[in-house]
């Protein structure tokens, strides 16, 4: 048989576990006795202002995170100075980290009894943005100026000199060199950069749900309320239809703009002492830092005290393992951690051998690459509602398979990329050699292909963990109390006002989450990168 | 316009990369600068430009002292390695760019593209992109794009590095008779010492970041000042000999040198040549190997503890029955050989 046959299995698992809720999805919002557009006009009429505030939160988003990564390209692409890893590994953070764990430390910094607030008391000042448009912002960008970093940064750090060199001989002063020159090679990275962080900012979920309040829904928002509390089907499924269009064209345009090909060595400026570039340098870097690491730390703190200005305690952590049901979230609370670890373990392995064999296939037939990535398009409420719908009548709704399932889709794509960059850079050769030297397939597989790929696997593995670990909008409408994960936890927790335990608890998954994300920083920075 | 460098000194950290070079380049004149890689040359050539500043020393254009003056106002041309074609930029926005920097207005632009192109061969080429182009066409573009604003001076960074040798050949014959043309002022950067004898006015010798020797192709190739410049530029013997009382005694005659101690006699294999067989003179050899190349016979003899490389005609392998360890007679040129200092 020959292996790349062996694409059927990823395959029926897309079209089992992606396609046909989607196809169910499609036949809820578009069926009534035959096909039919009420629901979508219906849909596009009562929702379209929160279709407009969806579009345009994204784009407000988008270049708000666009303002704050460019800075941070610009000196990862042009200067060399002591500290430049550390920077750019406290930068990958955000994106490693679950988003609940993200609104959580906006409450603790920003909220209206956080720590900021605490500390401009005395000054009789008190700032009021949870709630507000501003505070999906600024999350929204704190959440994804990393991958503005990493992508236009990247582009800048491989665009050869020579081209600003040679329009400099040719007469072209700085400006003129930026703009005609600069600009142009890096305008398919920015371009890339702003529609991935525009679709993740348009299908956010967790920000916008507790961090906008009740009057600043999305499309995402929205139809976790249709379908949970409404209970409109029809409704909520042509609003999902609605979102996945617009998510395709962008993640149309994503595809559609390849990385510029004008690599080459580039010659970076040494930072060294006292000088306006090195002070812009520290002050870039503290601002970035205090942003990432302040929302981190104020939960550690309020994860250690009574209260603000409380007396230290471990008195959260020791509820997080007490014997007796929480209330709260109906079981033992360090049962969630075990949920959380017993998804994130599953998603790998499902994820990771399924996008191998993908990989495989995807090599000869690159053109369907996006396809097999499509589900990126499909946001993680609708994912779970699209569920409900093909799953409500079977035997495994409501049962722990379809929250890991729902966790391998969400991770697949991100997986499958890791896995892929790594399968497509592979020399053939290498099998053919180890082939003729004598190894069968199995063995030729094992000892000159495998090495190749297991940076990619492993990548692609650590990206599993971390995306079913912090996984949040499909969970909330597939869990059983009995399955409930660590994100839904902390959500849950976060309800009753208890914020120590919440806090502890996101100590916890951040931990986790960061030993993944050590995970990823140690075994392939590029192969990361490539994996947006 | 005359270039001028005055003790110009470069250093990369810790790492020298050009120390205290001074060079003067005449009016017209194409002057190469050829060394190992890692000797400096680029690095000259980007101070040149006003690409990188030097750590001391100034730069001349004509009289006028350029050190401080950024790259864009300096009026070079200047054609990268990598060519360094705007890759967003189809053949026609390339070329013009310099002249659009410039303020020129679009007539004129669009007239001096015709020129450049049609100067360098590649006509009606405007509407292409630099990806469509092979290599000797982008070489072509990138030298058009140089020249078209009519820069004072042309430098050129190893241009011709990545083509292939049949390409590198006729192209640089090319660029000699642009250059000529044009009567522009040329450093033509280069680690091929066959392109530097073929193209150059004057050879600027650098190992080290030290300028070794400057002078005329033919000049430096006769009479190196080291050993260095002597292989660097050629087969080169060079046979152990010691100077004492500035002279050293040899069997090939005695050899006056302002030194004391060990020293080299220097001679190309082309002025040794096999001794007839009726004469007695010369010096008897071993023979260690031959071999044919490019039409031309080269064996490596062996004399005393000394291995000597002879050129000759390929057609006296058969009449001398040229092989390993035969015994024969050379003879070496005296007037050719000299004596250099370690």
């Amino acid at each position: 048989m020959n292996r790349r046959s062996l694409f059927l299995i990823p395959l029926i698992f897309l079209l089992a576990f992606f396609a046909y809720p989607v196809v169910s999805l499609l036949y809820l919002g578009l069926w009534n006795g035959g096909a039919t557009l009420s629901y979508l006009k219906e849909a596009f009429e009562q929702y379209r202002h929160v279709i407009g505030f969806t579009v345009y939160q994204a784009f407000l988003s988008s270049i708000l995170t666009l303002c704050i990564g460019l800075p941070g390209a610009y000196i990862m692409g042009n200067y060399a100075f002591r500290g430049k890893s550390l920077i750019k590994a406290i930068s990958t953070v955000p994106f490693i980290l679950p988003s609940i764990i993200v609104v959580l430390g906006f409450l603790a910094l920003f909220g209206n009894r956080g720590l900021i607030n605490h500390l401009l008391e005395p000054f009789g000042i008190h700032i009021r943005i949870l709630y507000s448009l501003t505070a999906i912002l600024l999350a929204h960008a704190f959440y994804n100026f990393p991958i503005v970093i990493r992508m236009v940064g990247s582009a800048w750090e491989n665009m050869d000199s020579s081209y600003e060199d040679a329009a400099a001989s040719l007469g072209a002063g700085p400006w003129k060199r930026f703009l005609y020159v600069t600009l142009p090679l890096l305008a398919p990275s920015m371009v890339s950069a702003f529609t991935l962080v525009f679709a993740y900012c348009f299908m956010s979920f967790a920000i916008v749900l507790i961090l906008g309040g009740a009057q600043y829904a999305t499309i995402e928002v929205e139809i976790y309320v249709l379908a949970t509390v409404l209970i409109q089907p029809h409704m909520a499924s042509a609003l999902s239809i609605i979102q996945i269009a617009i998510s395709l064209i962008f993640i149309w345009t994503y595809t559609h703009f390849g990385r510029n090909g004008a690599s080459g060595i580039r010659r970076m400026k040494k930072i060294r002492g006292f000088s306006p570039a090195s002070v812009s340098v520290l002050v870039y870097s503290a601002i970035i830092s205090f942003f990432i690491l302040g929302p981190m730390l104020s939960v550690v703190y309020y994860s250690f005290v009574t209260g603000w200005g409380g007396s230290f305690t471990l008195h959260w952590y020791r509820l997080l393992f007490s014997e007796g049901a929480s209330s709260v979230i109906g079981i033992r609370p360090i049962r969630a951690i075990g949920n959380s670890l017993f998804f994130a373990f599953l998603t790998v392995v499902i994820t990771v051998p399924l996008a191998l064999l993908s990989s495989f296939w995807a090599k000869e037939h690159g053109k369907w690459v996006p396809l097999i990535m499509v589900s990126v398009a499909v946001s993680s409420v609708t994912l779970g509602w699209a569920y409900i719908g093909a799953f409500l009548k079977t035997g495994i709704y409501e049962s722990w398979p379809i929250i890991a399932l729902a966790h391998s889709i969400i991770a697949f794509p991100l997986v499958f990329r890791s896995v892929y960059n790594s399968a497509v850079s592979m020399d053939d050769d290498l099998r053919n050699a180890a082939r003729s030297l004598g190894a069968g397939p199995i063995r030729a597989f094992l000892y000159a292909e495998l090495p190749q790929i297991r940076p990619g696997m492993l990548v692609g593995a650590t990206f599993a963990f971390a995306i079913s670990l912090g996984e949040f909008g499909a969970t909330l409408l597939l869990y059983r109390p009995e399955y409930t994960t660590m994100p839904i936890a902390i959500y849950r927790i976060l309800g009753t006002r208890a914020f120590g335990s919440a806090a502890a608890m996101s100590v916890v998954l951040m931990l986790l989450a960061g030993i993944s994300f050590l995970l990823i920083d140690r075994i392939g920075g590029s192969q990361e990168r490539s994996a947006f | 316009m005359r270039i001028k460098l005055e003790k110009i000194t470069r250093n990369y950290g810790e790492i020298p990369a050009l120390r205290g070079i001074s060079l003067e380049v005449n009016d017209g004149e194409i002057m190469t600068v050829l060394g190992p890689s890692g000797c400096g040359k680029t690095t000259m050539l980007r101070i040149i430009a006003g690409l990188l500043e030097p750590d001391s020393g100034r730069i001349f254009f004509g009289e006028r002292d350029v050190t401080a003056l950024p790259p864009e106002k300096r009026r070079v041309g200047m054609v990268f390695q990598n060519y360094a074609l705007f890759p967003h930029m189809d053949i026609s926005e390339n070329i013009g760019f310099g002249l659009r920097m410039r303020g020129s207005d679009k007539g004129h632009i669009r007239k001096r593209v015709e020129e450049a192109l049609s100067l360098v061969g590649l006509d009606g080429y405007e509407k292409r992109m630099p990806s469509e182009l092979s290599g000797g066409e982008q070489q072509r573009v990138a030298l058009a794009r140089a020249i078209a604003p009519e820069p004072d001076i042309l430098l050129l960074d190893e241009p011709l590095s990545a083509l292939d040798a049949g390409l590198r050949i006729s192209l640089r014959h090319d660029i000699r008779s642009i250059q000529r043309e044009l009567g522009i002022t040329t450093i033509y950067v280069t680690h091929d010492r066959d392109e530097a004898m073929d193209i150059s006015d004057r050879i600027a010798v650098l190992n080290r970041g030290r300028l070794e020797q400057e002078g005329e192709p033919e000049e430096i190739y006769r009479r190196p000042v080291n050993p260095f410049v002597a292989r660097f530029l050629g087969d080169a013997n060079l046979i152990n000999v010691n100077v004492t009382n500035g002279t050293a005694r040899t069997p090939f005659g005695n050899f006056r040198g302002d030194f004391e101690g060990r020293g080299y006699l220097f001679f190309r294999p082309g002025d040794c040549t096999i001794s007839d067989d009726g004469m007695d003179e010369g010096i008897e050899v071993e023979v260690i190997s031959s071999r044919i190349r490019s039409g031309l016979l080269e064996i490596t003899v062996k004399y005393g503890e000394e291995r000597i490389k002879l050129h000759e005609k390929e057609s006296l392998a058969r009449k001398y029955d040229i092989r390993p360890g035969k015994r024969i007679k050379v003879r070496i040129d005296t007037d050719a050989i000299i004596l250099l200092k370690p």
